[in-house]
């Protein structure tokens, strides 16, 4: 309970007494937003002031507001002047308004350009008239003489007569803003005088009101101590020399993956991280291509990078071998054991399914994978994973398309050598292996449905028609016939059809790539590599599909890939090398990732020469897009869980707003007996009486009457009187609660928390 | 101040996740300004705390039930910088109803000399003591809160209103011996006269000297103690019945002590407990209420007759919320 007996605290309707101290405090502090203010206005926004503006009309303005909110008293006399000083600003406007209209426009068109430049973006404000040039000097000296005084006098009604710290700090903070925001380049001088200044009206804002004298005191000695402060911090940590700790990179990263795995549990339950998943968990068997519709995203990481190089680093999960028209599917167990017979020896963890793993090279690069939200047994590699070893020892290859660890894990490190595409030297002992895994390769890596072959073929005429020559470079190299055939078929995939991560799903029964090309014309990564994949494999080149992330990693080598990264692309297979990656998918313009090509050349992984011959060029970036093998369960996921965590929020805010009633009306009640005002409590007890009329209650005559004398009566109610009423009022609670039915208890004892 | 440190915690909060998630400089500045911010109050706010004194009195030690008096809280400040708030919590006190009340009351911008008044509860008679039991001073921030030691308690006496002189019956004076009772009198004592005052037996009239100096002169034997009158009443029941009592047993005593006869008050605080003070003069028989006034009174008790000897020689007068009754 604040008390207002100290003789020397003003009262309620503002300072009956101007100390000098409280008087020099104020006009202190006044006079140094002000100043600081308008500097940082000019400086900043590159408004045009003549230096007399800064240093002599705005401490004459501070000055006049200061004496005006600290000497005037009683509302006939601020009324009397403000509307004198009203008077003169509707005289001197309706005299020069044009000029001054012209120069708070002029002034207004400065500052929007430096603005727009700073944030980019197009479209500058006109000037909606024009004067001759000799008249700005004149229109700037009105607008100064006409807005300066007026904002004087708005904050020194703020930190002068309210004493209020956030109404102050709003009415100066607001043309520190728009800066801070557009990153404009400013003067830290002004931003560290103001700091001082906010620094002394929030030591001082304790005080408020109640204490003119005690509040003046305080500002006179924190104003100092405050600028002074500001003053130590900028000098000893200049902005020119200031790098960010390393310890905030950290701190991000855990703080989204936190983020994310909240996320993650609340959408989908317990399960997610208590319990370690099954290779056989990570990724379904079959990528259901009838389920790819709409794309939705949460933005939550899954999975942590640190290491590999910096740039856009694709991550390879899963390879998909078969094509139904409605799904991608796995080789078949037979196949796998007719692989296993041919190669013998060879038939697990051969390089050949990763050529990298064949060359002399050691691995130049390792990339430490985190899994965010479960653990996983299913690596993801960066091209092209070099060697089994580490952390990833013991992983095995699943057919000739993925590799697993033997249990989940939530961090694995792989190295990984980017190279470019070379055929294996003659007397390599894995000739006669890949000459077998080729045959291999061209026996299943090379089917299309017939019916989907047709309709290919039929669409791969006309587009190539429509299309005309092909503006890509044809690619150099051992396989670059290869190459520029992929670039071929993705230059006729962008040429015709449109990215849109909106694409709806295909009409039942519907061959996935054929409606793609022949019905939708738009689609997502899903879409292009499936469809790329096919036309590859009907000119003869043996292709397969494959799911992972794209992922961009910067500088500092740490990364957080978000669900959004998911991707999908083409794996074509070099005679004499082995699978290499090629990028398919044309850029939108609205991915996040930077394309392939803007990583440096010499550090560039080997699937960013695919797509600079296979994206147009005027597209750059790639597409964030699902895994294939986890789209359709994260799409349904997202889809069911966004109503239950709308629910789920709305129920928390619910019983968070109850909570906070019952708090409110509980504490109201101990007020009643608490509270030194005695007519006060029993005034809202009468109010307590008339709620309780609703809910059948009635109110004594006593009890008017109490209430009436508490209302109308210069005395006080005694202590007595008001725990008589208090007391009728409880047993009035007490009795309409209990001729309350059952269903309505609940509500009943929220709104008058008296125990029985 | 829980708001108070809410705030700065979530602005706290706010300018570390600006920096975590920003790498300008606005950001770090943003931060160490926030950290500075307390270090800055404390620096500001703890010379003036702890510098304050504090003090707690009545304005009248001694006073009549129902008027109108106060408790008066000294602040002095001496700091040139304000204290920026003070929270009290008290306890008031009546030592003859036992009732205990409870309040907070909180100062802002504490500088130079201060003072509050609070109103003293006279509705009942008794000794009224108030204790500051906690004294807790903020930084200008509200982030902290310093203990001080709180100051000594304080006390007034409140006494009954006196009830009026046709409400009390006093006992026979004729018949209290001007000397000490029953004991024989001693010639050649010196004696002193004075002028008569009501309730002065007649025999103690020197009839000559007021027949020469035409005006009523009575004797009173020098050196020797009248016999005190044995006063009691039964300490229990309501306050609203005691006040009326102890009002009776006022007015009872003060006339009794004016006529220059001494009393011996005796009661029973608690059962089987007997208590008594010996009252010839004024300042005795406020001691006296002081003793009776600062215990609490039962709702029931025994009466004090049943614990005092019989003593039929003695003039006695027991007041009771009806009627005197006289021995």
């Amino acid at each position: 309970m604040s008390h207002s007996h100290l003789p020397q605290s003003p009262s309620s309707g503002g300072p009956e007494r101007t100390s000098p101290a409280a008087f020099l405090g104020d006009g202190l502090l006044l006079l140094l937003l002000l100043v600081s203010v308008t500097a940082f206005c000019v400086q900043t926004y590159d408004l045009s002031a003549e230096p007399s503006v800064l240093w002599i009309l705005c401490p004459a303005c501070g000055i006049c507001s200061l004496v005006l909110w600290s000497f005037l008293r009683g509302p006939k006399a601020i009324t009397l002047l403000l509307g004198a000083l009203a008077l003169l600003l509707a005289a001197a406007l309706y005299q020069g308004w044009e000029l001054f209209s012209f120069g708070a426009l002029l002034q207004y068109q400065t500052a929007a350009e430096q603005l727009t430049e700073a944030v980019g973006f197009p479209g500058f404000f006109q000037l909606p008239v024009s004067l001759p040039p000799a008249e700005p000097q004149l229109a700037f000296r009105w607008f100064w003489g006409i807005s300066l005084p007026l904002y004087a006098l708005i904050l020194g009604w703020a930190v002068v007569r309210l004493r209020s710290c956030w109404l102050s700090l709003a009415l100066t903070l607001m043309w520190f803003l728009p800066a801070f925001l557009a990153e404009l380049p400013f003067s830290w001088l002004w931003v560290a005088a103001a700091a001082g200044c906010w620094m002394a009206l929030f030591l001082s804002s304790l005080m408020g009101r109640s204490s003119s004298t005690g509040g003046g005191k305080l500002r006179l000695a924190s104003l100092p101590a405050g600028l002074l402060a500001a003053a130590l911090l900028v000098s000893l940590f200049p902005a020119g020399s200031y790098q960010q700790p390393a310890w905030t990179g950290d701190a991000r990263i855990e703080l989204t993956d936190l983020g994310t795995r909240i996320g993650i549990y609340l959408m989908s339950g317990m399960e997610s991280g208590t319990t370690a998943a099954s290779p056989t968990e990570d990724a379904a068997e079959d990528v259901d291509l009838a389920a790819a519709g709409p794309q939705q995203f949460t933005g939550g990481t899954v999975l942590r990078l640190e290491g590999g190089m910096p740039g856009v680093q694709y991550l390879r999960g899963e390879a998909y071998a078969s094509y139904t028209g409605q799904s991608w599917e796995r080789l078949d167990a037979a196949a796998l054991e007719e692989l296993a017979g041919e190669l013998g020896e060879w038939s697990l963890n051969t390089p050949l399914f990763f050529p990298a793993a064949a060359t002399a090279e050691q691995p130049s690069h390792s990339l430490t994978i985190t899994h965010i939200d479960r653990p996983s047994a299913m690596i993801y590699t960066p091209y092209q994973p070099a060697a089994l070893t580490g952390s990833i020892q013991d992983a095995q290859l699943t057919g000739d398309s993925a590799l697993r660890l033997t249990d989940a894990r939530w961090s694995y490190t792989v190295p990984f050598l980017p190279a470019e595409p070379a055929p294996l030297s003659q007397d390599s002992p894995l000739t006669q292996v890949e000459q077998a895994y080729r045959q291999f390769v061209y026996q299943h890596y090379l089917d299309v449905p017939a019916s989907t072959a047709a309709a290919l073929s039929r669409w791969r005429s006309q587009a190539e028609a429509q299309a005309g020559v092909s503006q890509a470079a044809d690619s150099s190299g051992p396989y670059g016939d290869v190459l520029t055939q992929a670039a071929r078929v993705a230059e006729l995939l962008a040429a015709t059809t449109e990215y849109d991560l909106d694409t709806p799903r295909m009409e039942a029964g519907s061959d996935f790539a054929v409606y793609f090309l022949e019905e939708a014309h738009r689609g997502y990564c899903m879409h292009y590599a499936s469809a790329a994949a096919l036309l590859l494999r009907l000119e003869g080149i043996p292709t397969r599909y494959v799911s992972g992330y794209l992922a961009d990693i910067p500088a500092s080598g740490r990364a957080s890939v978000p669900d959004s990264a998911a991707h999908a692309w083409v794996e074509v297979y070099l005679d004499g090398y082995g699978w290499y990656p090629v990028e398919v998918t044309p850029s939108s313009g609205i991915g996040v990732l930077p394309s392939p090509q803007e990583t440096p050349a010499e550090e560039a992984p080997p699937e960013e020469t695919a797509p600079e011959e296979t994206v147009s060029p005027t597209s750059e970036t790639e597409e964030p897009q699902l895994p294939a093998e986890e789209e359709p369960a994260e799409t349904q996921g997202a889809g069911v869980a966004a109503p239950w965590l709308a629910a789920a929020a709305a129920a928390v805010i619910l019983l968070a707003a109850v909570t906070a009633f019952a708090f409110r009306r509980r504490h109201r009640w101990k007020a009643f007996f608490s509270g030194r005002n005695t007519n006060a409590a029993v005034i809202d007890a009468y109010g307590w009486f008339q709620q309780l009329g609703r809910w059948g209650g009635h109110m004594d005559r006593e009890v008017e009457a109490a209430a009436e004398k508490a209302r109308f009566s210069q005395h006080r109610l005694t202590a007595e009187e008001r725990d008589a009423v208090l007391a009728r009022l409880r047993e009035e609670i007490i009795r309409c609660g209990r001729t309350q039915p059952t269903w309505k208890r609940p509500l009943y004892r929220l709104l008058f928390p008296v125990q029985d | 101040m829980a708001a108070r440190r809410i705030l700065y915690g979530a602005a706290l909060l706010a300018a570390l996740l600006f920096l975590i998630f920003n790498d300008s400089y606005l950001a770090f500045f943003l931060l160490l300004c926030i950290l500075l911010a307390p270090v800055l109050s404390l620096a500001l706010s703890l010379p003036a705390i702890l510098r304050l004194k504090l003090s707690v009195l009545p304005d009248r030690e001694e006073l009549v039930q129902g008027e109108d008096h106060h408790w008066i809280i000294r602040m002095q400040g001496r700091s040139p910088l304000p204290v920026a708030r003070l929270n009290l919590r008290l306890s008031f006190q009546n030592g003859w109803t036992g009732q205990v009340r409870g309040e907070a009351l909180s100062f802002t911008g504490l500088a130079g000399n201060q003072y509050d008044i609070l109103p003293m509860d006279t509705t009942h008679c008794g000794l009224l003591t108030v204790r500051i039991l906690r004294v807790r001073a903020l930084d200008d921030l509200g982030l902290f809160s310093f203990p001080l030691r709180p100051p000594a308690a304080a006390s007034a006496l409140v006494l009954p209103l006196p009830a009026g002189r046709d409400a009390i019956t006093l006992p026979d004076l004729q018949r209290i011996p001007a000397g000490s009772g029953g004991r024989p009198r001693q010639t050649g004592e010196d004696e002193e006269l004075r002028d008569y005052r009501p309730g002065d037996p007649l025999r103690s009239v020197h009839w000559k000297l007021s027949s020469k100096w035409n005006t009523l002169l009575v004797r009173e034997r020098q050196g020797q103690e009248r016999p005190a009158i044995l006063i009691t009443f039964d300490c229990f029941g309501t306050p609203g019945r005691m006040d009326l009592v102890l009002g009776r047993l006022w007015t009872v005593s003060q006339e009794l002590t004016r006529l220059g006869y001494p009393q011996e008050i005796r009661w029973s605080p608690a059962a089987g407990e007997l208590a008594g003070e010996r009252v010839s003069s004024p300042p005795e028989l406020t001691a006296c209420m002081r003793r009776i006034l600062s215990r609490p009174i039962p709702l029931s008790g025994q009466p004090v007759a049943e614990l005092l000897p019989p003593a039929p020689e003695r003039a006695q007068l027991h007041i009771s919320f009806d009627e005197e009754e006289t021995h």
